[in-house]
């Protein structure tokens, strides 16, 4: 069978290439160096300086509060409006939280882990019912909610 | 207090050190880790740094990192920082640099990222006990 498309490829080998500069030209090779300008963030260092507090070794605080402010949504297409209130239980050993306005649930080995699945579930959630072309009263009533907390990211 | 809209975490790493080049302010993280080992608890690491990039920095936001001990979630240490006039269009860094920091036990770690009091992203390293003596 003759070949449909043909390759050409070089081998690199370790070792370094002089590429042509300015009016030197080569077949293949670049005519011109452009040479960028320095390139750095647009915003100046501002140093802060921030007190760490210890905790007493002897009497670690507990960081398990009754409820937490929620805003890792971690979904550069998706933007948070405003804080999402969780209430925070207990299950045996596994931390639950839930958004009572939106009867929506996660839980979890640790507080953060079950904040994690929270706001994996509320990602599919969001995309699930904004793609939905018919919702019956409770879905339609739960988007409202949900779009009251998050929006999609302007391009 | 309230923000509109939220910061969003674009990454959250530690590090052994975080280098900021003078002049063009580019950061440089050094030794990207998430696991110490060590032959004896408790342990001070001497040196390391934890970066965020955030999206939606608006305004001033107090960040609060928490270093929470997972297996019982146990606060060790927290520190605030509060953030003025950020632009809006830009992302915001933080580069956090801790030294001698005293980690009692083996376990897992967390370092959670607050601003104003809103949970945003966390980052894990796991505290290892090495026996030196073993085969």
């Amino acid at each position: 069978m003759a070949p449909i498309a043909e390759a050409t490829y070089q081998n690199f080998v370790p070792g370094s290439l002089r590429l042509a500069g300015s009016g030197e030209t080569r077949p293949g090779a670049w005519s011109a160096i452009c040479e960028l300008p320095g390139q750095g963030s647009r915003q100046p260092a501002r140093a802060v300086t921030a007190d760490l507090r210890f905790t007493g070794q002897d009497a670690f605080a507990a960081s398990r509060p009754e409820t937490v402010l929620f805003g890792g949504l971690n979904d550069p297409r998706l933007r948070l409006l405003k804080p999402i209130p969780l209430k925070v239980s207990r299950e045996g050993e596994r931390t639950r939280v839930s958004w009572v306005e939106a009867d929506t649930a996660a839980s979890g080995e640790t507080l953060t882990c079950a904040m994690e699945r929270f706001g994996t579930r509320l990602r599919s959630l969001f995309y699930e019912l904004a793609d939905s072309h018919s919702l019956d009263a409770d879905r339609a009533r739960l988007l409202e909610v949900l779009t009251r907390h998050v929006a999609l990211r302007p391009a | 207090m309230s923000f509109d809209p939220i910061p969003s975490v674009a990454a959250m790493l530690v590090c052994d050190q975080i280098i900021s080049e003078q002049g063009t302010n580019k950061k440089s993280l050094i030794g990207i880790f998430q696991r110490v080992q060590s032959p004896m608890f408790p342990v001070v690491i001497p040196r390391f740094g934890i970066y965020v990039k955030l999206l939606d920095v608006v305004g001033t936001i107090e960040f609060k990192l928490r270093i929470v001990k997972l297996d019982d979630e146990t606060l060790l240490a927290e520190m605030a920082a509060p953030i003025k006039d950020q632009d809006p269009s830009q992302p915001t860094e933080l580069a956090i640099s801790l030294q001698n920091f005293q980690i009692p036990q083996p376990g897992k770690y967390e370092f959670q990222l607050y601003a104003n009091d809103v949970y945003l992203h966390r980052a894990t390293i796991d505290l290892v006990e090495w026996d030196a003596g073993g085969a």
